[in-house]
C-alpha cells in the first residue's frame, strides 16, 4: 500500500556511521599497544614497577584516555545498531539505548578516574 | 523414460485459508539445459493447473518470477535444473506477504522504489536536441541500469526482513545511486538529503546477501557504499 | 510497427463511413500501434522512431485533451456487464466434463502447431489455406475448454485462457490476412508469388471479427512525409 504520510529523512544516522569507523581505527591503533605491553610482561622484558612507570606517564594516560573513549563510543554504536536491528517497539528500543547509555557511560567514568587517580 | 525430476513446491491457497504445505510433483527432463520455470510449467500445463507462479519473459529480463529455490533466491527462468540439489525445495522470496502459491505481494518493494523518485530531474533548461553524455559518463551507469527489479536482492538482505518498512533495501538503494551518478540529472543535493537517513540508508551493514542473490550479478552493496561516500564526502 | 492503426498523434482510428476517424481518448503507441511509417517489417533499432517521435506526440496529444476534458464522460451504467461475464462464463464452467485436450494448454499447443506448420517462413497458398482451415475447426473448440482451478484470487490459469481467447483471434485474422495477400512482401514469403505487386498490394491489411468471421478490409500505407520529399519505394536485394 502506498505510504501517503510519509514522514521523510531523519537527516540521521550519518554521524553515527561515521563515528563508528572513527572509533574503529583509533581502535586500531590504540589496541596493540596494551596487548604489546601485556607480551612484555610476560616475557619479562618489563617487570612490576616498570609497568607501572609506563602506565603511569602522561602520555599513557592521554592515549589510555583516548582508547576508552573511543572503545565506548564503538561499542554504544554497535549495540544501538543491534537494539536498532532487533528490538522493533519504539518505547522498548528507546528505554534500551538509554539504559544502555548511562551504563557504559557510568563504566567509562569510573575507569577514568581510575586512570588519572593513580600516583595523585 | 526420461529422467525423472522431483520438485516440492510450497501451496497456498487463500481462498481454503489453510496453512501453507509443500506439494510433491516428479518432472520429466525434457530437453537439455531445462530451466526450472520449464519445470514449473510442465506443473501448470500438464499436472495442476492451479498452481500459481508470476512469469513473464522467460530469459530473465522481466525480473517476475524471483523465487526462492533450494534456499537461495534466484529468477526461476535462468536457473538450470541440472545444477539444483534434488528435490528442488520451490518457495516464495523470503519475508513476503503471500498472496498464493508462490506469488507474493510486491506493493511495499515497489513503492520503495517510488520513493527514491527513479526520473530524470532537471533545472537547467531544456536544450534545442537531447542532454548528451560521454561514452565515460555513460559507464558510469553500468551496473545500475541492468537491474530488472526482481527483488531477490532485498528480500535477501536481513536488514530488510528486521526493519523493511523504514529501510530501503538494496534494490531501492541501487536505483537511488544510478541517478546519483547519472552525469545529466542535477538533482543529487536533494537526492542525498532524502535517503541520509539512519533506518533509510545506513540500516545497510554490508552484509553482502544481496550481492550474492541477484541474478544479474550486480552488486548493490557497492551502490550504498557510494552513496555513503557522496555523503561523507559534502560533510567533510 | 504493430497492429493497431493511429495517426501521427496516436490517436486510434477506424475507417467510418465518412472516411478515416479517430476515436476520441483513445491512444495507441510502440510495439502495438501502426503509424504507417515502416515497411512491412519493422527493421532493428527503428522501435526509437516510435518512442521518440511517436511516443512524444503522443504525450503531448494526450496532454492536449486532459486540458480541455478534464473528467471522464459519464460511463454506460453497464459497461462492466461483459467483462465480467467474460470471466464468469470460464469460472462458472468449471464442473462440466471436457477431456484432456480441452484444456487451455493443450489448445494454445495445438493452435501454435498450426501457425508453425501453416505460415512458417515460405509460404503457398495450398498449405495456408488448410491452415486456415485447421485452425478455424480449433478456433471453434475454444469454447468447450474448460478451466481446472476455480479460485478467485491470482488466478492465473483465467489469464491464460482469456490470453489464448486473444491469441486465437490473433492467430485467425493472421492467417486469413495471409492467404489473401498473394504477393511476396517484408516476413510474408510465398513460393507461388515470390514478387512484390506495389500496384495492388501496396496497402495496410485490416481485420476483424464480426459474428465469428474473419472480415478483411484495407487501408492505404501513408507514403508522403509532411516536410521533405518522399523516395519511392524500391525493390530490396541484398
Ligand atoms: S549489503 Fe546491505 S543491503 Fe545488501 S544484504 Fe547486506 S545489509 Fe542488505
Ligand atoms: S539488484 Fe539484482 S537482485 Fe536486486 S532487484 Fe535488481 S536485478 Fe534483482
Ligand atoms: S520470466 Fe522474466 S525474468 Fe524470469
Amino acid at each position: 500500500m502506498k505510504l501517503v504520510k510519509d514522514p521523510g529523512s531523519a537527516r540521521s544516522g550519518f554521524k553515527d556511521w561515521y563515528l563508528q569507523r572513527l572509533s574503529a581505527v583509533v581502535l586500531a591503533v590504540l589496541l596493540p599497544l596494551p596487548l604489546a605491553l601485556l607480551v612484555m610482561v610476560y616475557t619479562g622484558q618489563v617487570d612490576q614497577f616498570g609497568l607501572l612507570d609506563i602506565i603511569d606517564h602522561f602520555v599513557s594516560r592521554l592515549l589510555h584516555t583516548l582508547l576508552i573513549i573511543a572503545l565506548i563510543i564503538h561499542a554504544y554504536m554497535g549495540l544501538k545498531v543491534m537494539i536498532e536491528d532487533y528490538v522493533p517497539i519504539i518505547g522498548w528500543r528507546v528505554s534500551l539505548i538509554g539504559a544502555m547509555l548511562v551504563v557504559m557511560s557510568g563504566f567509562g567514568i569510573w575507569w577514568l578516574a581510575i586512570i588519572w587517580a593513580w600516583g595523585g | 523414460m526420461s529422467e525423472m525430476i522431483a520438485l516440492s513446491v510450497f501451496r497456498y491457497d487463500p481462498e481454503q485459508g489453510d496453512k501453507p504445505a509443500m506439494q510433491a510433483y516428479k518432472v520429466p527432463m525434457s530437453k537439455p539445459g531445462m530451466k526450472l520455470l520449464d519445470a514449473l510449467n510442465y506443473i501448470k500445463w500438464e499436472l495442476d493447473g492451479s498452481l500459481t507462479y508470476r512469469r513473464s519473459c522467460g530469459e530473465g529480463v522481466c525480473g517476475s518470477d524471483g523465487l526462492n529455490i533450494n534456499g537461495v533466491n534466484g529468477l526461476a527462468c535462468i536457473t538450470p535444473i541440472a545444477g539444483l540439489k534434488q528435490p528442488i525445495h520451490v518457495r516464495p522470496l523470503p519475508s513476503m506477504q503471500v498472496i498464493r502459491d508462490l506469488v507474493v505481494d510486491m506493493d511495499h518493494f515497489f513503492d520503495q522504489y517510488r520513493q527514491i523518485q527513479p526520473w530524470l530531474k532537471t533545472e537547467t533548461p531544456t536544450p534545442e536536441h537531447e542532454r548528451l553524455q560521454s561514452p565515460e559518463q555513460r559507464a558510469e551507469l553500468d551496473g545500475s541500469y541492468e537491474c530488472i527489479l526482481c527483488g531477490c536482492c532485498t528480500t535477501s538482505c536481513p536488514s530488510w526482513w528486521w526493519n523493511g518498512d523504514r529501510f530501503l533495501g538494496p534494490a531501492a538503494l541501487l536505483q537511488a545511486n544510478r541517478w546519483i551518478v547519472d552525469s545529466r540529472d542535477e538533482a543529487m543535493g536533494e537526492r542525498l538529503d532524502q535517503l541520509e537517513d539512519s533506518f533509510r540508508l545506513y540500516r545497510c551493514h554490508q552484509i553482502m546477501n544481496c550481492m550474492e542473490a541477484c541474478p544479474k550479478e550486480l552488486n548493490p552493496t557497492a551502490a550504498i557504499d557510494n552513496i555513503k561516500r557522496k555523503i561523507l564526502a559534502r560533510k567533510s | 510497427m504493430g497492429g493497431i492503426p493511429t495517426n501521427r498523434f496516436g490517436e486510434v482510428v477506424y475507417n467510418g463511413p465518412e472516411g478515416e476517424r479517430s476515436c476520441a481518448g483513445l491512444y495507441a503507441i510502440g510495439e502495438a500501434a501502426c503509424v504507417s511509417v515502416h515497411g512491412a517489417n519493422r527493421l532493428g533499432g527503428n522501435s526509437l522512431l516510435e518512442i521518440i517521435v511517436f511516443g512524444r506526440a503522443c504525450g503531448n496529444q494526450v496532454m492536449k485533451r486532459l486540458k480541455q476534458h478534464r473528467y471522464h464522460p459519464a460511463l454506460d451504467k453497464d459497461c462492466w456487464q461483459k467483462g465480467v461475464e467474460r470471466v464468469e462464463s470460464w469460472l462458472g464452467e468449471l464442473n462440466r466434463s471436457g477431456g484432456s485436450d480441452c484444456n487451455i494448454a493443450n489448445i494454445r499447443l495445438r493452435m501454435q502447431t498450426i501457425m508453425q506448420e501453416h505460415f512458417s517462413v515460405y509460404r503457398t497458398d495450398e498449405v495456408m489455406r488448410e491452415g486456415v482451415q485447421r485452425l478455424e475447426t480449433l478456433a471453434a473448440e475454444l469454447p468447450e475448454a474448460r478451466l481446472s482451478d476455480g479460485n478467485r484470487i491470482f488466478n492465473t490459469e483465467l489469464i491464460e485462457a482469456m490470453e489464448l481467447e486473444n491469441l486465437m483471434s490473433l492467430a485467425r485474422v493472421t492467417a486469413a490476412g495471409a492467404l489473401a495477400r498473394i504477393e511476396s512482401r517484408g516476413a510474408h514469403a510465398r513460393d507461388d508469388y515470390p514478387d512484390r505487386d506495389d500496384t495492388v498490394w501496396m496497402k495496410h491489411t485490416l481485420a476483424s471479427i464480426r459474428d465469428e468471421h474473419v472480415k478483411l478490409d484495407y487501408k492505404p500505407v501513408r507514403v508522403r512525409p509532411m516536410t521533405v520529399e518522399s523516395f519511392p519505394p524500391r525493390k530490396r536485394v541484398y
